[in-house]
């Protein structure tokens, strides 16, 4: 189960983060994870909450915004999801049906971290 | 207080898959990494394919596997630079082992490298490796429907290899489907239909591979 390297990474990042800013205890962490990223969420929480407290994080929470994919067509510009009519994934331009491109849906970020104000 | 960071959560391994992919280009080296769920045919299909190309280029193989040196032990017959990493649990290579192995291994006269993934088609999704190109192969037997339901490792996929394709008179597969789920996720993917049993599709398969590995020689 990868979640758990993934989240392994994650708190070492928070780490760095954090040290840049003098250590102050970790409240929040807030990641972006795209549709497309591979990653399910769920796993990613299960990881992150079995490893906190080995990163000094006790009881720091985790939000998770997932991003949906984005598509922008290079050929005629429309924008739209990536979401088909069957409910399969389709990553085609919904007017001209030309390949589109992911702008946004791969995501795998750590976006903030909310800290004990001192 | 909030502190943005805003950074991948990958960003230590993509670095060294940066560097990966720095010295592959210094060395001339055109490398796939090539993701499928265990037992798609990644290794019978690269035996099939080297023993067509060895004698045109210089090429190589990093192995990848959660135990055994079994796959690394079935290319040695052909005389190639193969080098085995077990991932001792690790349901994918990152970019950490692939940088671990590269000193030992001969760049210089590999023009064509490919890293055969642990079998899965979830996780190795997720890490860069420094390649140039992404193959996903998906067998005849594991059914039609595997594109719409791994679309994480179809999207950033440079070809999709059809494998077993001599056992479609014995399985319910439509091809019509199959390619159309494919498109749908990956509309400009090489598309190739192989049997490393049967030989079809190899000489198709061959001569795209060495057109790839052209502008590196």
């Amino acid at each position: 189960m990868h979640e758990l390297s993934l989240a392994q990474a994650l708190l070492e990042q928070v780490l760095a983060a954090a040290r840049e800013h003098g250590n102050p205890r970790v409240e929040r962490v807030r990641v972006r994870i795209g549709e497309f990223a591979g990653v399910e969420a769920e796993a990613l929480r299960f990881a992150f909450e079995a490893l906190r407290d080995d990163y000094g994080c006790a009881g720091a929470g985790l939000d998770i915004e997932r991003v949906l994919a984005t598509l922008r067509c290079p050929a005629c510009g429309t924008e739209g999801t990536a979401c088909g009519d069957d409910g399969l994934p389709d990553l085609r331009c919904e007017r001209c049906g030309g390949a589109a491109e992911l702008m946004l849906g791969r995501e795998l970020e750590l976006a903030a971290i909310d800290v004990e104000e001192r | 207080m909030e502190i943005k960071v805003g950074k991948k959560i990958q960003a230590a391994n993509d670095a060294i898959a940066e560097r990966n992919r720095a010295g592959f280009t210094a060395a001339g080296a055109m490398v796939f990494n090539l993701i499928s769920s265990p037992g798609a045919g990644k290794t019978t299909l690269l035996i099939a394919s080297l023993e067509r190309l060895k004698g045109k280029l210089g090429c190589g193989v990093i192995e990848g596997d959660v135990e055994t040196d079994r796959d690394a032990r079935r290319l040695a017959h052909l005389g190639l630079p193969v080098v085995q990493i077990t991932t001792d649990g690790a349901c994918h290579l990152d970019a950490n082992m692939i940088a671990t192995v590269l000193p030992d291994f001969p760049l210089a006269r590999t023009k064509l490298l490919f890293i055969e993934n642990v079998g899965n088609l979830v996780c190795p999704a997720s890490y860069d490796l420094g390649e140039r190109g992404r193959i996903v192969l998906m067998s005849v037997p594991e059914g039609d429907d595997k594109p719409a339901k791994y679309p994480a490792a179809l999207v950033n996929a440079t070809a999709v290899v059809l494998t077993k394709t001599d056992l479609l008179p014995h399985c319910p597969f439509s091809k019509d489907k199959f390619w159309a789920d494919v498109a749908g996720v990956n509309p400009r993917v090489q598309r190739f239909e192989v049997s490393a049993v049967s030989g079809a599709g190899l000489e198709e398969w061959c001569a795209w591979l060495l057109a790839q590995a052209r502008p590196a020689l």
